[in-house]
């Protein structure tokens, strides 16, 4: 698919109030933000806002008006007209850092993919398998959960072998988190 | 290997027999040497015969760790959890008996910070680990699993003694980062804002020893670098600033079982969708990771590599990059044991019933869970091992007792094994100023253009290991690289001139082996260490390879690893 170059997107951006959010909570407030207010979003991306700061800023673009969100928005996190949206932006801009949470694509449901389906269909420039060659008959079993990350300035999709043979992203939904009873499995 | 330097290698397999030393099985299954070791080196009786006056006294001043004919050597593990942790299910003597049963000499009880620890649970494990020391005679000391501000957990330990559970509940209360983050003095455990009251928190431990309010502590990183929280900037912090107690980190994490297909078997038998990995080392980075730890194409820091931590793991990693500055960091490995693989014993207070799966929100009233229930089935959701199972850190020692072993510790007379793949391995390296020369976690010094000669004496297993194999060892690494000093960027990951500096092979399969290696005519400083392994799951370059989500059996691959010698060439 073609997706839209990044620089011809109007972007917004947001620096969440309370930094005692983590960054997965609040992508899913977005989330579920925009889906309660009929938004489609093409993208979603995340970045440090500064460099060794443990702050996120958040970066979105939709071919829909996102002024309304972004004020629920800023209410919700307690959050500010982001000081560094220039800069957050940029540095997604310029391909430097970011991790997406949503990105233009034209697979409806992510399940199992091939390689090739996932960089013609959305906008992944590469899949990268950590520490060997991807098969080019390689399965990347998504489980429905993808956060690629730019990578040597693409938006690449890093995975890795499985048990079962296939590959898996290796940003997992549900990491074991140690202590307080969250070994269990989900 | 030393740049320049040229340097050759001898490998003494064949003469290995007839110089073999001879040992002796201690009750606790450990071995004591108890002869002269013989290496490829020239054996110069005790006392050293260096080459000048002036340098005479050098040598007595600078070396450290000499080799001796005689030591102890006491297995033990520094990371094991108790019913005293919100997501761990025995009673602290359960844990004291697991590891009687597999030979540990010493043992540290390490349940987790935080604000319910401090407040309940510390008082509840205290006469839990007094009474239990009384049925064993594995050294047991009381620890806590700190909570580093800004960073991942990490070992604490405290000598037994009139104020050890008073300083470690000061410690708790004033320096956990989740204590810190319920107080609301830190955003959260792990957030950056915290890495000053890590060092606090090492500086007031300082302060307790020099005080005379408790003889010694010691502090190990645990898990380094599961989620990228230690980043080398704390690492080097802690280190520096409190150089007689941050001593290291586990070099292998607990967890072992983790990705074992039976386990991966139970979760799917449940419909879980979860896969872990071995060591439960399945995260990607987050918002308090360093960014410099991101996966690339060639590496995960986030996996383990043949069990072990990357930054221990990879040759020239930032292991190496500590160590090529010239400044002592040790590796340990232990079970990290919260619930044991295949024990039918599970917390009566579980979330959905799930064995494992223990409800905080008691412990968070109580600090305990109370004992165990018998489910009458082994369960192998768990992902643990029962201490010294599977994991060893054995610590060659002087003196049998709390403070002999911890002297040992932060001497980094350490190695350590994982399901038994040798019994136990004596480092000797020697110089042409130092003959009597130093072992593991030592410093000897040379001059220049001395030559200089490491010697592993490796006893192979004797006997089966806790699945009842008795392991082969086939191959045995020296790794070396010069020591460059202090860094400039204290975010450095990396030391590349760290290299294998040679690959030895195992042709024998009981006994004792022993390599050497020789550089000559040195002329800078330099620092060595060995590894070996069954030879299973190795890349083209003999490096273990990144661990498979799901599939890791921890006995498809066995490492042992020693830690370090430093040499230093007088100027």
């Amino acid at each position: 698919m073609v997706a839209p170059a990044v620089s011809e997107i109007t972007w917004i951006a947001i620096d969440p109030g309370d930094s005692r959010l983590s960054p997965t909570h609040i992508e899913k407030v977005i989330l579920s933000k925009a889906q309660s207010s009929d938004i489609t979003l093409n993208w979603l991306a995340t970045n440090p806002i500064v460099e060794g700061e443990s702050r996120f800023g958040f970066v979105m673009a939709s071919d829909q008006d996102l002024t309304g969100l972004k004020r629920e928005l800023l209410a919700d996190l307690e959050g500010r007209e982001s000081v560094h949206e220039e800069r957050v932006i940029d540095s997604l801009l310029r391909k430097e850092t970011g991790r997406f949470i949503r990105f233009p694509s034209d697979i409806e449901s992510f399940e199992k993919h091939s390689h090739k389906e996932l960089t013609t269909h959305t906008a992944i420039e590469q899949v990268i398998a950590v520490g060997e060659d991807l098969p080019e008959d390689a399965v990347i079993d998504t489980s429905g959960y993808l956060r690629p990350v730019l990578y040597e300035g693409k938006i690449t999709l890093m995975v890795e072998r499985l048990y079962t043979g296939e590959f898996a992203p290796i940003e997992k939904e549900n990491p074991h988190q140690c202590c307080g009873g969250a070994h269990a499995p989900h | 290997m030393c740049e320049g330097h040229s340097h050759h290698h001898d490998q003494t397999q064949a003469e290995s027999v007839e110089m073999s030393p001879e040992f002796e099985m201690s009750r606790r299954g450990v071995v004591k040497a108890v002869s002269a070791l013989a290496g490829a080196a020239a054996i110069a009786p005790l006392g050293v015969a260096p080459a000048g006056a002036a340098t005479r006294i050098e040598v007595a001043k600078q070396t450290t760790n000499k080799w001796k004919p005689s030591r102890y050597l006491l297995a033990g593990d520094h990371h094991i959890h108790t019913m005293h942790s919100p997501d761990a299910t025995y009673t602290p003597l359960q844990q004291v008996k697991n590891a009687e049963t597999n030979n540990l000499d010493w043992m540290v009880i390490t349940d987790h910070g935080g604000t319910a620890h401090q407040k309940y649970a510390i008082d509840l494990i205290s006469p839990s680990i007094a009474a239990a020391r009384k049925q064993t005679s594995v050294h047991v000391f009381q620890g806590l699993e700190w909570n580093v501000p800004g960073a991942e957990h990490a070992t604490v330990i405290v000598p037994p003694g009139r104020n050890t559970v008073d300083v470690l509940k000061k410690f708790e209360g004033m320096y956990d980062g989740s204590v810190l983050a319920d107080l609301k003095k830190v955003t959260r455990a792990t957030s950056t804002d915290g890495e000053p009251m890590a060092i606090e928190g090492l500086k007031w431990l300082q302060t307790q020893v020099t005080s005379g309010t408790i003889p010694m502590a010691l502090m190990f990183a645990n898990h380094p670098a599961r989620k990228g929280l230690d980043s080398p900037h704390e690492v080097r912090a802690w280190r520096d600033t409190a150089p007689d107690i941050a001593t290291g980190w586990e070099g292998a994490p607990g967890h072992q079982m983790a990705a074992h297909p039976d386990v991966q078997a139970a979760l799917v038998a449940i419909g879980s969708k979860t896969i872990n990995g071995r060591g439960y080392y399945d995260n990607s980075p987050g918002s308090d990771s360093f960014a410099g730890y991101a996966p690339t194409a060639t590496d995960n820091p986030y996996r383990t590599y043949g069990g072990y931590d990357w930054f221990t793991a990879r040759v020239g990693g930032l292991w190496d990059s500590l160590l090529a500055e010239g400044k002592p960091w040790w590796i340990t490995a232990n079970s990290d044991s919260h619930s044991i693989f295949g024990s039918s014993l599970k917390g009566t207070h579980l979330v959905g019933g799930v064995p494992g799966n223990q409800d905080s929100a008691y412990y968070n009233t109580t600090g305990s869970y109370g004992a165990p229930v018998d489910s009458g089935a082994p369960i192998n959701l768990y992902g643990d091992f029962a201490p010294g199972a599977y994991s060893r850190t054995i610590v060659g020692v002087a003196e049998k007792s709390y403070l002999g072993i911890m002297k040992s510790l932060k001497a980094g007379n350490i190695i350590t094994t994982h399901g038994g793949i040798i019994d136990s391995a004596d480092v000797r390296v020697t110089t042409d100023t130092d003959k009597q020369g130093v072992t593991i976690g030592g410093r000897t010094v040379a001059q220049k253009g001395d030559n200089v000669t490491a010697s592993i004496t490796v006893n192979l297993a004797s006997a089966a290991n806790s699945i009842g194999v008795i392991p082969q060892l086939k191959l045995v690494q020296l790794i070396s690289g010069p020591v460059t000093g202090p860094v400039t960027d204290k975010d450095t990951i990396y030391a590349p001139q760290t290299k294998v500096t040679e690959t030895f092979t195992v042709n024998k399969s009981s006994g004792t082996v022993t390599f050497t290696y020789t550089w000559k005519n040195v002329q800078g400083d330099f620092y060595l260490r060995f590894r070996g392994g069954d030879g299973n799951n190795v890349d083209a370059n003999g490096n273990p390879k990144m661990d498979v989500m799901g599939n890791s059996s921890p006995w498809g691959d066995l490492w042992f690893y020693t830690n370090p010698v430093f040499v230093t060439v007088l100027k």
